[in-house]
């Protein structure tokens, strides 16, 4: 018997490391719906790089039968969301599938920016929030504190929050009930048409796109033909089911009910979330709100290492597609690493993701070039171009002028590191917006600062600069017209394309200096001198010299030598076979991402 | 049909002063375990199997730190396995030597020492912990001279802390003038586990080491000591034909503390533990070489001598034209004159010779 009231749906928010999974894990263990043997720690966060990083990268929604004090069964259904500043927009589609959300604050720690910014997409998306402290088992919690803080700094009152401890399952059973209690139940009439929200999905060889869904009204059957609003494509549902977290199918979804559906479709770039599934022969009128088709904000290229592997690498990016619509990408050539792809990520973290599972999963050795954000270029022919890859930007001469993108940040912070941070933003070439107090001892600093400045190096510095403490999201806010131009790096007198970056002009001669300087400590001496130039329009603004190697042989082989020698060959052919070959040269696949690494003013 | 093993190298763990630099299997002069240890090598080379050796060489440690006893009783086992031609080697450490036991050596047939002389600079040597003197290097090279072992080599070390190209020079100079007929010359290595890694004593950078190695090469070449392997040098072809032995990739039977050996494919290491030796667990590792390991070694140490590797021999060995093997290293090599080849050989330049290892390696990836 379908019964609405019954259903409760709600999401986790979390800062990483506030102990999201682990709650989840206990969540799951409580009901039933995972037997205590068959839990892999933090069952939800199923591939092995999330687990490792402890962030969820993949959404997942799960369905749980919880027997109420009432005496009543419930149907909870668990929808995770993704725990980075990359993931924003997704984040926003799981929580609009839910009533209601946890939010789960570190009792030692107490709120970060991140939990913030995920809190007022929860709010913003009218969910009910049960406020939950978590680790109070630690001697160092201060529950009380982070109440009070929750109260005035977000606006929630925190009369119902429940104090736990994941780890030992203290209280835990309190959340469930109160899940029940607080969080409303689903509305939608089951008999209008088809409105079925599209939040998540994945690639299945066997039955093609996985869309996980949440129905906001009406109700969809197996052999239904749908339609998807936005992608204006119509599909017959082969298969419709709940995780629990196995799969059960069922014949029919109801409005309030979340679950997977399967309609032999082929492309997940079909599938977006936010997107909207209705009724072919009986549409709705209007899809639900909230729907953009993100874009990726920052291109790198991506090369195999042996250039014998362009396949596997197409092959491999082709199913990591299947998976992950966000990532786009789309061959291209290098003079210096021949052929590649330049492939679009939804920022850093996404793109590190990808390049550890290709090398992981696919066994591919990988050169990256420096993640570039899109810039526009104004020509003076009148012409917009975009340009993701700055090998590509047109001749000076043509260009009127080069827009690029901005972020709104918003970083919060203990106070006593202010200064510090924004002076990062301030190099950083940051507008200051303003800043706010928090509370008595943090404070929120909005900036907006070219993505680019993100990229090279931000995070690293505002970690260091605030000791770890500062916590940072960020939006994209518009284009606007800078002092750019493209810097080329010669190596022994070629410029490597692959090596190009599209600078600020006023501080390019720093950033050429610091990039020669650590070219010259990445790159291992050759048998030649090797000299690395940057060089902007032609004019070179900054040079050092790799000098050669003059002696490099054993000194001492006899009888017990030999072997210890080869062995240390053999593993120094290894660490070669790492390295590219660029002209001349050559060079370790590190060596082109570690320009990010570097710091102007060392 | 299984080669016949031609050469045997023993060693001697035991020193009376442990040198900061040598990271060999070392242990300072026990009584209670030497003579026990002469006792199972003893034992071990009566029963080899072969009867004559082509070389025989005992290292160490330091071979005269034993008694003159023991060494006559390890000398005398040996005397079975020597032939008329047979080279045999015993490394000699100026402050342990005595008349007695060079008259030892005499007796059994010894035709060829060793001596770790590594700097006549006073300074120097008290900075590696060295006690000998250049008088006593001098006195002995004399002695040896006098009782007819004329085969004589010593070693010299580069690159030390406070070390100069002039000091070196100087030793370079004085060593042409000794009445020797061989010169080893290695760049200081400090290993892990020698007291110069312990100190945090560096190496010296290439350019440097380089320097010296030239410096070495023109001195000895214009005193009539000509190169035949990276760091060993002699005059009338009197080459260490034991040493040759390793760089032909030839096999080779190893007894005692830590030794080396290589039998019938076969690399074995024996126990670096006295003890354990003590106890007649003598090989505690072995490996035996896939084709694509022998190649390797056979480039590695080949193009390490003066005149490189036979390719016939190359090809005789592994059925396989060197050509085709290192298809794309081989033609890079000899066109950057790294190396360079005639109708039967294939060489390692003199550039070609200071960049070995990088050589080695471009070759090691076409395998």
């Amino acid at each position: 018997m379908f019964d609405q009231k019954r259903i409760r749906n709600f999401s986790i928010i979390a800062h990483i490391d506030h102990g999201k999974s682990t709650l989840a894990d206990r969540i799951l263990e409580l009901t039933g719906s995972v037997d205590k043997r068959e839990m892999k720690d933090q069952l939800l966060d199923s591939m092995d790089l999330e687990r490792e990083r402890g962030i969820t990268i993949k959404l997942n929604a799960v369905t749980l039968k919880y027997h109420h004090t009432d005496g009543k069964d419930y149907t909870f259904n668990l929808i995770d969301t993704p725990g980075h500043v990359d993931f924003t927009y997704e984040v926003s589609r799981s929580l609009a599938a839910c009533e209601g959300a946890l939010l789960v604050v570190d009792a030692t720690q107490g709120v970060e920016a991140q939990t913030l910014a995920n809190v007022y997409l929860a709010v913003d998306n009218d969910l009910e929030i049960i406020p939950v402290i978590n680790k109070v088992d630690l001697p160092s919690a201060d529950s009380h504190h982070v109440r009070e803080e929750i109260e005035s700094r977000i606006g929630i009152s925190c009369d119902k929050a429940i104090d736990v401890s994941a780890k030992t399952g203290l209280n835990v059973d309190k959340v469930l009930a109160q899940i029940v209690e607080t969080i409303p139940a689903p509305s939608g009439d089951i008999n209008a048409p088809l409105k079925a929200l599209i939040f998540d999905s994945n690639y299945d060889s066997y039955r093609g796109v996985v869309i996980n869904i949440r129905l906001k009204e009406g109700s969809v059957k197996v052999g239904d033909i749908i339609h998807l609003c936005a992608a204006e494509k119509d599909y017959q549902v082969t298969e419709l089911g709940v995780r629990t977290p196995k799969e059960e199918k069922r014949d029919i979804l109801y409005a309030g009910e979340v679950g997977y559906l399967c309609a032999q479709i082929k492309d997940i770039k079909d599938v977006h979330p936010g997107e909207t599934i209705t009724l072919r022969d009986n549409p709705t009128k209007t899809p639900l709100p909230g729907y953009r088709h993100i874009n990726p904000m920052v291109y790198c290229g991506l090369y195999p290492v042996d250039s014998k592997k362009y396949q596997d690498l197409k092959e491999a990016l082709e199913k990591l597609c299947l998976n992950d619509s966000s990532l786009v990408f789309e061959p291209e050539t290098s003079q210096a690493l021949g052929f590649g792809f330049r492939c679009g990520f939804l920022g850093l973290l996404h793109m590190d993701v990808v390049q550890e599972r290709l090398e992981r999963e696919y066994k591919i050795d990988l050169i990256l070039t420096a993640p570039s954000v899109i810039y526009k270029v104004n020509m003076t022919s009148g012409a917009t171009v975009f340009i993701d890859n700055p090998s590509k930007l047109p001749d000076p001469t043509l260009i009127k002028s080069i827009e690029e993108p901005y972020i709104k940040a918003n970083i919060m912070t203990p106070k006593e590191y202010v200064g510090p941070i924004m002076e990062l933003c301030q190099e950083k070439r940051g507008i200051y917006l303003d800043l706010e107090y928090f509370d008595e001892t943090r404070m929120i600093l909005n900036y907006e600062i070219p993505l680019s400045e993100i990229v090279y190096n931000f995070f690293d510095k505002l970690k260091s600069y605030s000791k770890g403490y500062a916590s940072f999201d960020y939006e994209l806010s518009d284009y606007r017209v800078s002092n750019l131009a493209k810097m080329d790096i010669l190596l022994n007198g070629i410029p490597i394309d692959a090596l190009s970056l599209i600078v600020y002009k006023p501080t390019a001669y720093n950033r050429g200096n610091a990039i020669t300087r650590k070219l010259k400590e990445v790159i291992p001496r050759q048998q030649f001198e090797v000299p690395v130039q940057a060089a902007i329009n032609g004019k070179v603004i900054a040079r050092t010299d790799i000098k050669a190697v003059r002696k490099d042989v054993l000194a001492k082989c006899y009888g017990g030598d030999i072997s210890r020698k080869r062995k240390l060959l053999e593993k120094q052919k290894e660490g070669k076979k790492r390295m590219k070959k660029v002209g001349s040269v050559e060079v370790p696949q590190e060596a082109f991402m570690s320009l990010l690494a570097i710091d102007d003013d060392e | 049909m299984k080669k016949k093993i031609t050469s045997l190298y023993i060693h001697i763990p035991f020193c009376r002063h442990l040198c900061d630099y040598c990271d060999f299997t070392k242990m300072f002069y026990l009584p209670l375990y030497v003579k026990d240890y002469i006792k199972h090598l003893v034992k071990q080379i009566y029963n080899l199997k072969e009867r004559k050796y082509k070389t025989i060489y005992i290292g160490g440690g330091t071979p005269t730190s034993l008694s003159p006893s023991l060494l006559e009783e390890l000398l005398k086992a040996l005397y079975i396995h020597k032939g008329k031609n047979t080279e045999f080697t015993i490394e000699v450490n100026p402050e342990t030597m005595t008349k007695k036991k060079l008259l030892i050596m005499k007796k059994y047939g010894v035709n060829r020492v060793s001596l770790g002389v590594q700097t006549f600079d006073a300074d120097l040597l008290k900075i590696i912990n060295r006690f000998h003197s250049k008088r006593q290097v001098v006195y002995w090279i004399n002695q040896f001279n006098k009782e007819g072992i004329k085969n004589i080599n010593i070693d010299l070390i580069y690159g030390l802390p406070t070390q100069t190209l002039e000091k070196f020079k100087k030793d370079l100079l004085l060593a042409t003038k000794l009445n020797i007929t061989h010169i080893s010359s290695y760049s200081l290595t400090v290993s892990k586990g020698t007291r110069f890694y312990n100190m945090k004593v560096k190496e010296v950078a290439d350019d440097i080491s380089r320097e010296y190695y030239d410096l070495l090469y023109k001195v000895l070449k214009s005193n009539g000591f000509k190169r035949y392997e990276i760091s060993n040098f002699a005059k009338n072809k009197n080459w260490s034909r034991h040493n040759l032995n390793y760089w032909n990739g030839g096999e080779y039977t190893g007894l005692g503390l830590g030794s080396h050996g290589y039998e019938e494919g076969v690399r074995y290491q024996n126990s670096t533990n006295i003890q354990e030796y003590l106890k007649g667990h003598y090989i505690v590792k072995q490996e035996k070489l896939t084709k694509k390991e022998k190649i390797e070694e056979y480039i590695m140490l080949g193009l390490r001598k003066e005149n490189g590797l036979n390719k016939e021999s190359f090809k005789r060995e592994f059925r396989e034209e060197i050509h085709c093997i290192f298809k794309n290293s081989l033609p890079d090599c000899i066109q950057n004159n790294l190396l360079c080849e005639t109708k039967y050989s294939l060489k390692a330049t003199y550039e070609g010779k200071m960049l070995l290892d990088q050589i080695l390696i471009k070759m090691f990836l076409d395998l």
